[in-house]
């Protein structure tokens, strides 16, 4: 059993310690809570921006893709052109056709694919075999370059028409 | 308890307040460097979103433009070579103009305008300068208007002096293959010559200017930091028309009459019923498509990003 001298002595080394201020320990807790704290405010700030930047980014994707969709052979700097790759078919062949593009553009990637058959010729000269005028189904897609996700899909369909007789 | 009393009030150690800073300092130094490092690729995405932001609204603007380019929309493109060094004193830039509703060079023929054949309508330029990097646009005036300062008696006795006129574009032009610059700026009201009875009445008249010069007026920076820009225009007989600052060049496109004359239709034989008609003919020179490239550099990060960017025209498609 304690006495009441013991117990006043007992509260008055509570009170110096408390006096003593924080331990180490707590001090070094308090800085861990603060870095982590101050690391996540970072962090969100870091994936906000990334976030306003992964939106604006689709959205000019999405204009890559119509931009390649209508024009396979768009402007390229020297080093984008020499990994450019574009096999056209011949506008006056018979049977399905098909054309492939490849490479990068605007930091994407990009494939576009686009096919013509038969029935998608719309004015031959049964003469000559010339070919006047014939649609095409296209389609592009565009990836990240980075990560390879899918920034971007669009199809279309072209009519081509021939360039002088 | 003394000794419990008398050591509370010393704090800490030494090796504790040592250790203490010691960690106090790596922590600073490790986020000090971390905020830069954030800093720093904040402002390479905020420059990297501006980029992007920018690029949409140039192309949302040109694809405008483009698709409603029609066959009554001629248009001039001139090029101005310079040193390619992209500093104050390069003096290359080219030149693009959309004039709609002028299908013809012909269309400043007071016959023709009476026949209610031709109206011009807006004109829309886009301007890139070497020498300050700066991509310019311009949308001209829907009407102009002024004040004739100076006595001006154009025939009888009647003073048009101290009058108020408006006026809207009118199909005054010849379009000059040569110097478009000239022949656009035709249209002033008043005239600009020096005689004894009319003293350069156009000068009593500041806002008395050419369609060209309105244009010019009204150009505003679109887009700056801009490093490099060029366009290829890519005609329907399959010519194709560069446009950037390695060659002094001026290619005018005229509209093209929708009379029968030259047929769009692909099943007419007359299309094609002569080749050299038809590579002559205003329609096989009415572009297909343009191609828009430039490269936007962001002054603090120094970070560069090209763009590419290709408009279809009121047409088909070329052949694959």
């Amino acid at each position: 059993m304690r006495t009441v001298a013991e117990g006043m002595g007992s509260d008055r080394d509570h009170v110096t310690a408390i006096r003593g201020g924080f331990t180490f320990i707590e001090t070094l807790a308090c800085l861990l809570v603060l870095v982590f704290g101050l690391s996540a405010v970072l962090g969100l700030v870091m994936w906000g921006e990334h976030l306003a930047g992964d939106a604006q980014a689709r959205s000019t994707a999405m204009l890559t893709a119509v931009t390649v969709a209508v024009d396979p052979t768009p402007l390229q700097t020297p080093v984008t052109q020499s990994a450019w790759t574009y096999t056209p078919y011949p506008m006056d062949a018979s049977g399905t056709q098909a054309s492939t593009a490849t490479g990068f553009l605007n930091g994407y990637y990009i494939v576009r694919t686009e096919n013509s058959a038969d029935i998608d010729v719309v004015a031959r000269d049964p003469g000559t075999n010339y070919v006047y005028a014939r649609s095409a189904n296209v389609r592009v897609d565009v990836y990240d370059s980075m990560s390879g996700t899918v920034q971007a899909s669009y199809s279309t369909r072209l009519v081509r028409q021939r360039t002088g007789p | 308890m003394k000794p419990s009393l008398a050591a509370s009030p010393s704090g800490f150690t030494l090796v504790e307040v040592m250790v203490s800073m010691t960690l106090c300092v790596i922590l600073a130094m490790a986020g000090t460097t971390a905020y830069f490092k954030v800093l720093r690729l904040v402002n390479r995405a905020e420059a990297r979103i501006a980029m992007h932001a920018s690029a949409q609204v140039l192309y949302g603007t040109l694809h405008r433009q483009c698709c409603v380019a029609d066959q009554h929309c001629a248009m001039v493109l001139e090029s101005v070579a310079g040193d390619g060094t992209g500093s104050s004193s390069d003096a290359g830039s080219w030149t693009l103009i959309f004039m709609h509703g002028k299908e013809s060079n012909e269309d400043w023929q007071w016959g023709l305008q009476s026949q209610g054949m031709n109206e011009d309508l807006v004109w829309e330029k886009w301007k890139w300068t070497a020498g300050n990097q700066t991509l310019w646009n311009a949308t001209s005036s829907t009407q102009r208007g002024g004040n004739m300062s100076v006595s001006f008696i154009p025939s009888g006795t009647v003073d048009f002096g101290n009058s108020n006129f408006l006026y809207l574009p009118t199909p005054r032009r010849s379009l000059s293959a040569t110097m478009p610059e000239y022949t656009l700026n035709d249209n002033i009201l008043f005239p600009a010559t020096t005689s004894a009875t009319y003293p350069m009445v156009s000068l009593g008249c500041p806002n008395d200017y050419g369609d060209m010069q309105d244009l010019d007026n009204r150009l505003a920076a679109a887009l700056t930091h801009v490093t490099a820009c060029s366009l290829e225009v890519v005609e329907m007989n399959g010519t194709k028309l560069d446009v950037n600052d390695t060659a002094t060049t001026t290619t005018v496109l005229q509209g093209a009459w929708m009379d029968g004359r030259y047929s769009a239709n692909v099943t007419d034989p007359q299309y094609f019923a002569n080749a050299v008609n038809f590579a002559k003919s205003d329609l096989a020179q009415r572009p297909r498509l343009i191609r828009f490239q430039y490269t936007v550099t962001d002054a603090a990060t120094q970070l560069s990003q090209t763009f590419s960017f290709s408009f279809p025209m009121p047409a088909m498609s070329g052949p694959p």
